[in-house]
């Protein structure tokens, strides 16, 4: 049977009385690419300590690449690539012994190591840059060399923790771009994000993490299938009509509300309703179209402001 | 088969980056070095003043001022210690060096290292200086001077590490860390005897100076440079000392722990 690159099971974990994780099960097998979504406080960080030893659990499994991460971390970590959300790196020092540093503490010998440093150098864009202190970067190139601090000893399992965040277009293509050549060089890739646009850029499964549970997962074809639907959405000054179909909610301007009319056909229910409303139309304030997104399922899931979704937690705790 | 526990190789490389990162801040390692050797030039003539009044008729207050000094800024290398671990958390590498291959234990040492050699680099140059500068000779024959100086001086340097371990792991931030490091050397430093000998000071201060570290120290030293006694009389302050050392760092294997929050420089 070939060795699982990530599997984890049952993973629970509280502060005090806080359960930040209630039994998480997620697996990352080689060469797949998985994105963790979730809102602040999901416990995605939790998750991504645990992995990497960096916290205990109070119940649960963590398997990497076959070896039980939470009884042996040290044997995990040697397989275990680490960019967590924080930056992490030496501003004193340049980007050559930034990399060289941790790529000597997971064992590679000098040999090895100049062409290594060389190779993730180039695949990050960083190969002008090797000599310089790492203080004296941009952000886009401090982000860069942080995530290329991770890759340096050639992990099999890799958490990145929001590589992205606060970075530059270029940036965020070349990460993505480096995440897309590992899984395909068997590399097992937890991505966490908050933008979903690199999780389906990347094709990703996906896991949504919400309140401490895995609410939904599977492909970004099947999350928008499954927990979305396309919508016409009309936002009116006061009071909408009374036989307007639809759902209504507070507008986002004091005064208007919104009406939400689930539809398989959008361009064919918006002539229908506008057709039909008659003198309402003269305070119609805006009418949008709502594509199924990666973005629309992920709010089904997890509510608005990641507080909703409370179905979903049910459900998955069920 | 079994991993090693604890790999050499691995500690070494930390300990090389943390000495490289100890030594890039320049300003705390002058202030380590050239703030005790204008202290001295400033004290010499106090210190020649008292060992003549103790009988030391012959004795140009060297032999007073420059062990002084040596033993109270050797104690701010408490810090030293702390700001290898503080530093890597404020600069966000702490998590990422845990998540590396390196053991708790080879992370440790590797911080620990390069304060032993700041520490023994210190006191080496304070006393060359003393002896090229300010005309510092053993009252002793010239071995004993120089196998007593160094074998107290290693104590020291391990007490000040024990105790440095201590306080890093009882302390959350950098600053409480510095707070602590900097009484403990002015405070204890006085009580011990660093500025003046400890028979001159006030009565209760007398009665407190044996429990610092610094005293005993300087009553290593005092023995072997002042009073020209054999290596047997430094024995005890030795033994101290290094009872200092071991307390600090069983202390600090308590209550340290991976997993700590530390603030560096916010």
């Amino acid at each position: 049977m070939q060795s699982t690159g990530l599997r984890i099971r049952g993973l629970a974990k509280s502060y005090g009385d806080h359960q930040v994780l209630r039994g998480v099960a997620l697996t990352a097998q080689p060469g797949e690419i998985v994105g963790l979504l979730g809102p602040n406080g999901a416990g995605k960080t939790t998750l991504t300590s645990i992995a990497a030893g960096l916290r205990s659990a109070d119940a649960g499994e963590v398997e990497i690449c076959g070896v039980d991460a939470l009884a042996d971390p040290a044997g995990a970590r040697a397989h275990l690539g680490l960019a967590p959300q924080e930056l992490g790196i030496y501003p004193q020092l340049s980007v050559r012994t930034n990399l060289e540093y941790f790529a000597r503490l997971a064992g590679m010998g000098r040999r090895g190591l100049r062409d290594r440093v060389a190779e993730v150098a180039a695949a990050l864009g960083l190969t002008d840059l090797l000599a310089r202190r790492a203080g004296q970067l941009s952000g886009g190139q401090r982000r860069r060399l942080h995530t290329a601090m991770a890759l340096v000893h050639r992990p099999r399992v890799l958490f990145l923790d929001e590589p992205t965040v606060g970075a530059d277009v270029e940036t965020r293509h070349q990460v993505l771009a480096v995440v897309r050549e590992l899984a395909a060089g068997g590399v097992a890739v937890v991505y966490c994000t908050h933008y979903l646009p690199e999780i389906e850029a990347l094709d990703a499964r996906v896991s949504v993490l919400n309140a401490g549970l895995i609410v939904a997962e599977g492909t970004v074809r099947d999350l928008i299938d499954t927990h979305t639907e396309a919508s016409v959405e009309l936002v009116f000054d006061g009071e909408p009509p009374a036989d307007l179909p639809g759902r209504r909610v507070a507008g986002a301007v004091p005064g208007t509300t919104l009406v939400v009319v689930p539809t398989t056909d959008p361009s064919g229910t918006l002539s229908g309703l506008l057709a039909g409303l008659g003198p309402a139309a003269g305070w119609l304030r805006s009418v949008e179209i709502r594509r199924p997104s990666l973005e629309s399922a992920y709010l089904a899931l997890v509510g608005e402001h990641g507080t909703g979704g409370d179905a979903a937690v049910r459900d998955a705790a069920a | 088969m079994r991993r090693p526990d604890f790999s050499a190789r691995r500690s070494g490389d930390i300990a090389a980056l943390s000495l490289r990162l100890a030594l890039s801040d320049v300003g705390t390692l002058l202030v380590l070095v050239f703030l005790p050797l204008a202290m001295m030039a400033f004290l010499q003539p106090l210190g020649q003043l008292q060992l003549a009044q103790q009988g030391h008729a012959g004795a140009n207050g060297a032999e007073l001022v420059v062990p002084g000094m040596a033993v109270l800024f050797s104690f701010y290398c408490t810090t030293y210690v702390g700001m290898g671990f503080f530093r890597e958390h404020e600069w966000g590498t702490w998590d990422r060096l845990r998540a590396s291959m390196a053991r708790p234990a080879e992370i440790v040492v590797g911080k620990s290292v390069p304060t032993l050699l700041i520490g023994a680099a210190q006191l080496l140059v304070l006393w060359l200086a003393g002896v090229v500068l300010y005309g510092l000779r053993s009252h002793g024959t010239l071995l004993d001077g120089v196998v007593g100086v160094i074998a107290v001086s290693a104590s020291l340097v391990l007490a000040t590490l024990g105790l440095g371990i201590a306080l890093t792991a009882l302390c959350r931030t950098l600053e409480q860390l510095s707070v602590a490091a900097n009484l403990g050397a002015i405070v204890f430093g006085g009580l011990g005897g660093a500025f003046v000998s400890v028979d001159v000071l006030p009565g209760w201060a007398r009665v407190l100076a044996p429990y610092t570290p610094q005293h005993w120290a300087l009553t290593g030293y005092r023995r072997i440079v002042v009073e020209g006694q054999g290596l047997g009389s430094i024995a005890v302050p030795c033994a101290v000392l290094l009872a200092i050392a071991a307390g600090g760092a069983t202390l600090g294997a308590m209550r340290f722990r991976m997993a700590d929050v530390k603030v560096g420089v916010s």
